[in-house]
């Protein structure tokens, strides 16, 4: 049951009426038993990993936090020198806990993302000796483990840090994990913002219940009109890259880039506002990336609930490890100035880009996308004195609106050459686009037989127009709240308007076989 | 919530649902004529017109309603879709009596014909054609109890993208022109009372149904239910129902299969007329009268149209009395059919002339 479809929408009204009908102190099962539905549905073997995974993150939370009580309770009689005795043990102690359980979940994660490629490596090296070879179960990647395996980590850890209470009530933990908007594509939620909303009781809000709806449809409008009109362009081209080169190529990448903010934000803003309508507030996940001046603000405006897991669980513990400071020592005291602080920076850069490309796939396209970014960010250190002494030079004013316009296109092509790797089924593909992308220019090319006629690119350019418009409005006040402000027969106009811009330029039904999530694959 | 929020919710989407059905009629699909004579016979006055006919464009092509008003007096329809099954036809029934009540209904049966050689023949394919022979019919109703019913004893799988169809025709937005809103109430009358004569032309040669008068080919269990459920829906709400064959170039199979549903159809105490026997009683003439194989075109058109409408008014009471203003109606089509009928004769005699 895909969130765009009929039937999600369906299951969202009458689980949107069962939670608020029962007691509030009842809602959160009402909310477990809808998650776990909905995921049976999606695939009933999928609920057995998140079972396996969801009870041993659960018990180890849980003997993580006994012994912190434990070493509370052992503490308090204790002198100064024996109480860092006692949590030197304890930590130990909770440390090998940690450890195990971080390995049974993040192994997991990485069996279930490499499994084919070492069967495959595996068969190569035996078919030097003979004609056996291994056959690869047949496992499919189950829906949004890469989504909700990082939000466990992160539990655990923050668990550890002492900076949550375990969950003692193993369903509402499920809970936790399993929350049916967000499970498919995230955002990757931390437990002390999430599981507090989904267990206390909620009343029926129409403030909440408008809002959600409005943030839905506007998902609805991102995805069906913009991103899989977009995605008919792209699939084309891709299906038969050898007869594409410059221009084509520059072009379907840049609406790569827009179908893939247009799909991704989408849909976080379908699952946000089916949140909201429980009166549950979900992490921000993207905010306007496109604007951003810099590749490291855009990362901090794209995806953002993973690129501050990123930052909270592997770059600040990288960066704080002893391995990490010796290094920041040893470039500080050879090379000094920006070297060392490119240096320090550099070794947390690359780890958290290489987990970053592996956690897309284990594949070589994404691990060189994420050595891409690294290299971009590393460099961006590297030359942003020398950046700014030449605008100072050339007499730029980088408070200008076109220096800023400059810098948010500079990003926006930094960060589509990089969906290259991206998009490529593998390494081979993105290398033989970037040779023909300037491989010379065709002279003529009908762009509407590329999947868009003159009507759709119509289509296109309005429905993508009015997304930078509401992006800007965006950026300066809730366009939400400034509807709610209008009078109802506007109010009215303006919803009815975009209800019917989905039902009938949306790229759906029958004929229309491209709707899943792009990000639904990791 | 207070009540005057989830109300606003409610009248949102009571807003939101009136809208949706002029949008979805909108957005359906208009092949020319399919949509034009639905929306036609819908709003045709209640309970005016004498007799319908259903079937395939071996209705549409041959039976000429303008034609049959003028020289008998007649009022009739062509309810008819291209390819259209007859599993469909007791809920088009269902839906002209919602409207009409007419004294005859007159039901060609080639598609069943030709159904039934398809699956003999392996020719048949099941999901493609029927999907699009079916959204002819289910995409041109109004919504109604009928549709549903309609779509649910003939759809198989999802069915969701049948009974809110603006799912599957949404994007046909690309093609609409000024023209398709005249339609999307379905309530704009057809000027020609449904008539869908052609000016082409092309010589075929006769086949001999004689030889074969004493064949008979059982139908397949599947298409035989089709046309036994029909009979059994027009007994048990007592309707007078004529089925016929119009005349198009036979074959030995076609014949056999349509001697053994003359039967099945007799059992049931109705009417068959098989017009591939009737060619010199009709005046039908190979040389002149068809555009393809399978198809009449105005002066094949023309001939069927007043044997039937003959033999309909000799062996049934279709005969009624009109109001002057439904009088008028009707010769006013008749008069913009005749002007697009001599353009068309001339065509075809044109044609026929050329040749010779």
């Amino acid at each position: 049951m895909t969130i765009i479809s009929l039937k999600f929408l369906l299951f969202l009204a009458v689980t949107l009426a069962i939670y608020y009908i029962v007691p509030g102190k009842a809602q959160w099962l009402v909310l477990f038993a809808a998650s776990v539905a909905f995921y049976i549905y999606a695939g009933p073997y999928y609920i057995l990993f998140a079972a396996a995974l969801i009870t041993v993150s659960y018990f180890a939370a849980r003997a993580i936090s006994g012994m912190h009580e434990k070493q509370r309770a052992q503490s308090q009689h204790l002198e100064k020198a024996e109480k860092k005795q006692c949590a030197a043990f304890w930590t130990c102690k909770k440390r090998k806990v940690l450890a195990a359980a971080l390995t049974a979940v993040v192994g997991s994660l990485v069996f279930l993302k490499t499994y084919r490629i070492i069967i495959s490596g595996l068969n190569a090296f035996i078919g030097l000796f003979g004609t056996w070879r291994f056959k690869p179960a047949s496992i499919i990647f189950p829906l949004g483990f890469s989504f909700y395996s990082f939000q466990i980590v992160a539990y655990l850890v923050d668990v550890y840090r002492g900076k949550c209470e375990a969950q003692k009530n193993f369903v509402k933990y499920a809970l936790f994990v399993l929350f049916f908007p967000q499970i498919t594509e995230g955002p990757i939620a931390r437990y002390d913002r999430l599981a507090p909303q989904l267990y206390e009781p909620h009343k029926a809000d129409y403030k909440n219940l408008k809002s959600g709806a409005q943030l839905m449809l506007w998902g609805f409008f991102k995805k069906l009109v913009i991103a899989d009109r977009l995605g008919l362009f792209v699939n084309s081209v891709f299906a038969d890259l050898n007869k594409y080169s410059g221009l084509v190529l520059v072009v379907t990448l840049s609406f790569y880039s827009i179908q893939m903010y247009a799909d991704f934000s989408g849909c976080i803003d379908i699952v946000t506002g089916a949140a909201e309508m429980f009166d549950i507030t979900l992490d921000k996940n993207f905010n306007h990336p496109y604007f951003s001046k810099t590749v490291p603000e855009y990362w901090r405006r794209w995806h953002m609930s993973l690129s501050g897991w990123f930052k909270d669980y592997v770059f600040y513990p990288v960066s704080a490890s002893k391995l990490s400071l010796k290094l920041n020592k040893f470039a500080r005291r050879r090379f000094g100035g920006t070297v060392s602080r490119a240096v320090a920076a550099s070794f947390p850069v690359i780890i958290v880009w290489l987990l970053t490309g592996f956690w897309h796939g284990a594949q070589l396209n994404y691990i060189v996308w994420g050595l891409y970014y690294g290299v971009i960010i590393i460099a961006g250190i590297i030359f942003a004195p020398y950046g700014r002494k030449l605008t100072a030079a050339m007499h730029i004013n980088t408070d200008s609106f076109l220096w800023r316009l400059f810098q948010m296109l500079r990003t926006f092509a930094i960060c589509t050459f990089a969906r290259i790797f991206f998009r490529a089924k593998d390494f081979s593909e993105s290398v033989l686009i970037i040779s023909k992308m300037f491989g010379g220019w065709p002279s003529s090319v009908n762009f509407f037989s590329l999947g868009l006629d003159r009507f759709d690119f119509t289509v296109v350019v309005l429905s993508v127009l009015l997304l930078l418009s509401v992006s800007i409005l965006q950026e300066k006040t809730c366009v939400r709240e400034r509807i709610a402000r209008q009078n109802v027969f506007v109010r009215w106009a303006v919803y009815y308007a975009a209800l019917f811009a989905v039902i009938i330029y949306g790229v759906y039904g029958s004929s229309n076989t491209g709707t899943a999530f792009i990000y639904e694959k990791f | 919530m207070r009540k005057k929020e989830t109300l606003k919710i409610l009248i949102f989407f009571i807003v939101f649902a009136v809208l949706l059905l002029p949008v979805s009629y909108l957005l359906r699909p208009d092949d020319g004529h399919t949509k034009a004579t639905f929306a036609g016979f819908y709003a045709e006055e209640n309970n005016t017109l004498d007799t319908v006919f259903i079937g395939s464009s071996a209705a549409y092509r041959y039976f000429v309603p303008p034609l049959l008003w003028k020289n008998y007096g007649v009022t009739s329809y062509v309810l008819a879709t291209s390819a259209q099954p007859l599993d469909t036809v007791p809920y088009i029934i269902a839906e002209a009596e919602k409207t009409q009540s007419p004294k005859l209904y007159v039901v060609e049966i080639r598609r069943l014909i030709m159904e039934d050689y398809n699956i003999k023949n392996n020719l048949y394919q099941e999901s493609s054609d029927r999907e699009s022979q079916l959204r002819q019919v289910a995409d041109n109703m109004k919504y109604s109890r009928n549709r549903t019913q309609l779509i649910n004893s003939t759809v198989d799988g999802d069915k969701t993208d049948w009974l809110i169809d603006i799912i599957h025709n949404h994007s046909n937005w690309k093609y609409i022109t000024s023209k398709s809103f005249g339609l999307m109430l379905y309530n704009k009358k057809s000027s020609v009372k449904s008539a869908t004569t052609i000016g082409a032309w092309k010589e075929l040669q006769k086949f001999e149904t004689e030889s074969y008068a004493g064949e008979q080919l059982e139908l397949e269990n599947k298409t035989k239910q089709k046309l036994v459920n029909l009979l059994k829906f027009c007994k048990g709400r007592g309707l007078n129902v004529l089925f016929v064959s119009t005349p198009y170039v036979e074959d030995s199979q076609y014949i056999a299969l349509e001697n053994y549903a003359a039967e099945v159809i007799k059992n049931y105490g109705y009417g068959y007329l098989n017009c591939n026997y009737l060619y010199d009683e009709i005046g039908v003439d190979f040389s002149s009268d068809f555009y393809n194989s399978q198809h009449t075109n105005i002066l094949g058109a023309e001939k069927v149209t007043s044997y039937i409408g003959d033999y309909i008014v000799k062996n049934y009471a279709v005969l009624s009395s009109h109001g002057e203003s439904i009088a008028k109606d009707w010769d006013k089509a008749y008069e913009s059919w005749s002007a697009i009928a001599a353009a068309q004769e001339q065509a075809v005699k044109s044609a026929v002339g050329k040749n010779k």
